[in-house]
């Protein structure tokens, strides 16, 4: 058995049910666990004689950050949906790229992802769906993150969102493949990796295949999750194709709509729709960087009156393609653009910020009986920032500091399930290098692929 | 002096042209851009450089402008969390402005300058710092570049004062006046509501005689408009300033996010400047969105970028105002807004522009002063590479600033300063900021709502 004490942190903010906060804060953790937490002065130190000692003076330990959104799969397409509205960058951009991808380039995608994530203090991401996901599972084992992973399944191709010949099945076919990886990869990786079912979107999913993922979905006791309602358009398509239906609206008539569906975006939701989400507690994934580089209108939505009615709402940062960071401390600072819109600087006070990415993130995962807040029996996935930074200085409010002034470079060192990724800013489970020089060869070369190598500045390179 | 930069992968000059330069290299003598080419060129040159500065495929640009901060402020951060406007002027940073001595002052400014630094700023137009000459000490010690407003605020309608006042502010902007090679230049900072018309004509007509540049809070939020009105019967800021002449083409208006379709038309005849402070809005919930500022910069206006106060928003750092600037894609629905090469112009050019400085800064051109930092493209979030200009402020951070020079001078390598103590500096600060924080029961102000063990 293996144990771990972290200690002397100058905050540590636990997310529990009273989000206590302990100055000159302690914690152990045996094999995976946490089995203690405190102040440092009250930590008996003779029991844990030959545990590894980590001294966080001058330092604030957090629950790990969890990403509800992270496409790993595009993640060698940084920025290529610069400038574009959604409909032209998901056709003329990441499907064609996404085509264009082979395992190799998945896995080394992944790869990166599982980097980005480390060294930003993300310790658990949802993967909303893409292929060789078995590349992506191993990829996410490697690292030592802890995320759920899915297999796109689409079935829908004509007229509303027409997908690469090479990604096109039918129902079945979609089926058959969700419950192959379901069966394979749910419980993977000592547990860090579960799998659930991915619609990838409103309109790419027929209404037997939502009938057939929801009841297998509740066979393997796993979630399901789809994009929805991105942009307007995106409805507005969708009432095309499906006789004036809303997108939740046909969900809710196909019975997919549940406290284990989680929605991706949800900026254009109607009234009626907004109740059935509330009343069936759907998750809602809210994706405020993303929704700049497509112009979606999310500081516009009703994700704060959502969550005031009681629904869970996290935030994400969707991908390197269009939101161009997976940083969580981005994504979060992010959500502070809301007090500007609705001129109210009480809205969204940096503690529910640090929620939604924390707790409320666990909640959609339905992961929250083991991680989103440091407790006594949970999982071991733990973030220390170091604060003796310009940033994180003068330092009166942790959690405003946090949200507000942090950089991603203040995460100091990242645990996972009671395992170091990363510690002093090196990544110790991947060679960070290595990686990254591929896959930069790799993005290149799949741009070129793809008929995307010629994007870069609209300045003159000579 | 003679300092060699070579070896970077692009050199994005921001001329004319808007040139970027691959595999480049640059050369300086006494602060001064002398040329500029490819590594390959220069590095042969019979130039025989005192110090040489391998960028190692970076990339060399122009340093960042803050064109609106008050680094005085720098120890209230966070004070302004959860009030709206009027209670954070009078009852957050007021009454720590009020409490604030000089020696805080002075570590609050040059914490601010630190955190500036470490995010790639060269030059800060620092507005209204309370204690003049703290701040100006502390940024000649940090050795970066500032236009330095003394703020000429006093208590409201006492007029009696108004000669002793302008005599002190006269004083205090001689001293500090424009001499040659100077990084410090001073201007005036003015607030609508307490300059009342006879002062305000006595200001315009010193900064007239100085060459200075005239820095105001203009139409922040609606309150402060609301009670212009009622103190100049009826009128609006920009309108009386305008009659009295007061709206030039060297008046730096900061935020302006709620100025009438009459103020914008005022300040369109003006040439008067406009710093956007964003983050300030989403700290303080002021509407920044709803502003005018993509409107007037395509009508020609110079709109810069400022953070404001670390007391409202929190951050001081360009990177996440830039990044930030992306929220305008996501309010007015299109995507086509504020590409990365229109954010590199408002944080650098019109930077510049706003501090009355483009004949010396806000490009690498030969003759030009070399402001200048150098990005290492390393690290996860920075891979891939497709457009580097995208990465820059969408997906990289302050972190990837890896040297600050100014003037030709190194103030920061590899993310170490060499002008002064970094850890010294940050204890310092913390101490005196808890300490001040106590004195002036602002501690709770400042305090989460979660308890604390």
């Amino acid at each position: 058995m293996s144990v771990m004490v972290i200690k002397n942190a100058q905050y540590l903010l636990t997310l529990d049910q009273k989000r206590r906060i302990f100055k000159d804060g302690a914690l152990v953790v045996k094999d995976d666990r946490i089995v203690w937490l405190g102040k440092t002065c009250d930590l008996l130190m003779d029991e844990y004689t030959n545990a590894e000692i980590i001294d966080a003076t001058g330092m604030v330990v957090a629950p790990g950050l969890i990403n509800c959104h992270l496409h790993s799969t595009q993640q060698l397409a940084r920025g290529l949906g610069d400038g574009l509205f959604l409909q032209t960058y998901i056709h003329e951009r990441i499907f064609p790229f996404e085509a264009a991808l082979d395992e190799e380039d998945v896995h080394v995608s992944a790869l990166c992802a599982c980097l980005e994530a480390i060294k930003s203090g993300t310790t658990c991401f949802v993967d909303p769906g893409g292929y060789h996901m078995d590349r992506v599972a191993r990829a996410v084992e490697a690292s030592g993150c802890r995320a759920i992973l899915q297999r796109s399944l689409v079935d829908l191709h004509s007229g509303g969102s027409p997908v690469p010949g090479k990604l096109k099945e039918s129902a079945q076919q979609a089926t058959q493949a969700g419950e192959e990886f379901v069966q394979q990869y749910n419980g993977w990786a000592k547990g860090r990796i579960r799998a659930w079912f991915s619609l990838r979107t409103e309109r790419t999913t027929s209404e037997e295949l939502m009938r057939e993922v929801k009841r297998l979905a509740a066979h393997y006791q796993v979630g399901v999750s789809s994009h929805v309602s991105n942009q307007l358009d995106s409805v507005e398509r969708h009432k095309e194709l499906f006789r004036g239906l809303t997108p939740i609206k046909r969900f809710h008539k196909a019975g997919l709509l549940g406290k284990n569906l989680m929605i991706f975006h949800a900026n254009h939701l109607t009234p009626e729709e907004i109740e059935l989400v509330i009343s069936n507690d759907v998750k809602v994934v809210h994706c405020p960087t993303s929704a700049r580089a497509s112009a979606s209108g999310a500081l516009k939505a009703q994700h704060l009156y959502m969550m005031k009615r009681g629904a869970t709402i996290a935030v994400a940062t969707d991908t390197a393609a269009c939101s161009n960071t997976n940083d969580m401390l981005a994504a979060m600072y992010a959500l502070t653009a809301h007090r500007d819109v609705k001129k109210d600087p009480t809205v969204l006070p940096p503690e529910e910020i640090l929620e939604m990415a924390t707790l409320n993130a666990a909640k959609a995962a339905l992961w929250d009986d083991e991680i989103g807040s440091l407790e006594i029996g949970k999982q071991a996935d733990i973030i220390l920032f170091n604060t003796l930074v310009p940033s994180w200085t003068p330092l009166y409010n942790p959690v405003s500091t946090l949200v507000h002034a942090a950089n991603s470079d203040s995460v100091h060192t990242t645990i996972v399930a009671g395992k170091i990724l990363m510690r002093n800013r090196k990544v110790i489970t991947l060679d960070e290098q290595a990686v990254l020089q591929e896959g930069q060869l790799r993005a290149r070369k799949v741009a070129e692929r793809a008929g995307l190598s010629h994007i870069g500045p609209a300045w003159r390179v000579v | 002096m003679k300092l060699l930069i070579k070896n970077a992968a692009y050199l994005i000059t921001m001329n004319k042209q808007r040139e970027i330069i691959s595999d480049a290299a640059l050369l300086v003598e006494d602060g001064i851009i002398t040329a500029i080419g490819r590594t390959e060129q220069l590095g042969r040159s019979s130039f025989q450089p005192d110090e040489t500065i391998d960028a190692d495929q970076g990339i060399v640009m122009p340093g960042l402008i803050n064109a609106h901060i008050h680094t005085n402020q720098q120890l209230a951060r966070g004070l302004g969390d959860g009030v709206y406007y009027p209670t954070y002027t009078k009852e957050r940073v007021g009454k720590y402005e009020e409490i604030l001595c000089p020696e805080e002052a002075y570590v609050a400014s040059l914490c601010a300058g630190l955190e500036a630094v470490k995010s790639g700023t060269t030059c800060l137009i620092d507005t209204a710092a309370v204690h003049y000459k703290q701040a100006e000490r502390a940024i000649s010690d940090l050795g970066i570049r500032a236009v330095l407003h003394k703020s000429a605020d006093k208590p409201l309608l006492e007029e009696k004062n108004d000669p002793e006042a302008i005599a002190e502010i006269a004083d205090t902007v001689r001293s500090y006046g424009r001499r040659k090679g100077s990084l410090i230049r001073p201007g005036i900072a003015v607030q609508t509501i307490t300059a009342h018309n006879e002062y305000l004509l006595q200001l315009n007509d010193l900064r007239k005689q100085l060459g200075l540049s005239l820095s105001v809070d203009m139409a922040v939020y609606y309150t402060t408009l609301n009670r212009h009105k009622e103190l100049y019967m009826g009128q609006l800021p920009m309108e009386r300033w305008a009659e009295l002449g007061a709206l030039s083409s060297s008046t730096i208006l900061n935020h302006l996010n709620c100025p009438t379709m009459e103020d914008q038309e005022l300040l369109l005849s003006s040439g008067a400047k406009v710093v956007h402070c964003l983050t300030a809005g989403f700290g303080l919930g002021l509407g920044a969105l709803y502003g005018p500022h993509l409107k007037l910069m395509k009508k020609g206006v110079v709109v810069a970028v400022g953070t404001a106060s670390s007391a409202a928003g929190g951050s001081g750092d360009l990177f996440k105002a830039a990044f930030s600037l992306g929220a305008h894609r996501d309010f007015q629905e299109d995507a086509t807004l504020l590409p990365p090469e229109k954010i590199l112009e408002m944080l650098i050019i019109n930077g510049a522009r706003c501090a009355g400085w483009d004949d010396e800064i806000g490009s690498l051109e030969q003759g030009k002063a070399a402001d200048l930092i150098i990005i290492k493209p390393d690290g996860p979030e920075w891979i891939p590479i497709h457009n580097p200009l995208s990465n820059l402020f969408f997906s990289g951070s302050s972190r990837n600033v890896k040297a600050v020079i100014v003037g030709g001078r190194i103030i920061m390598a590899d993310r170490v300063l060499k002008t002064i103590n970094e850890k010294e500096v940050l204890e310092e600060a913390q101490a005196r900021g808890i300490a001040l924080l106590e004195r002036s029961g602002l501690d709770q102000a400042a305090a989460t709502s979660w308890p604390i063990y």
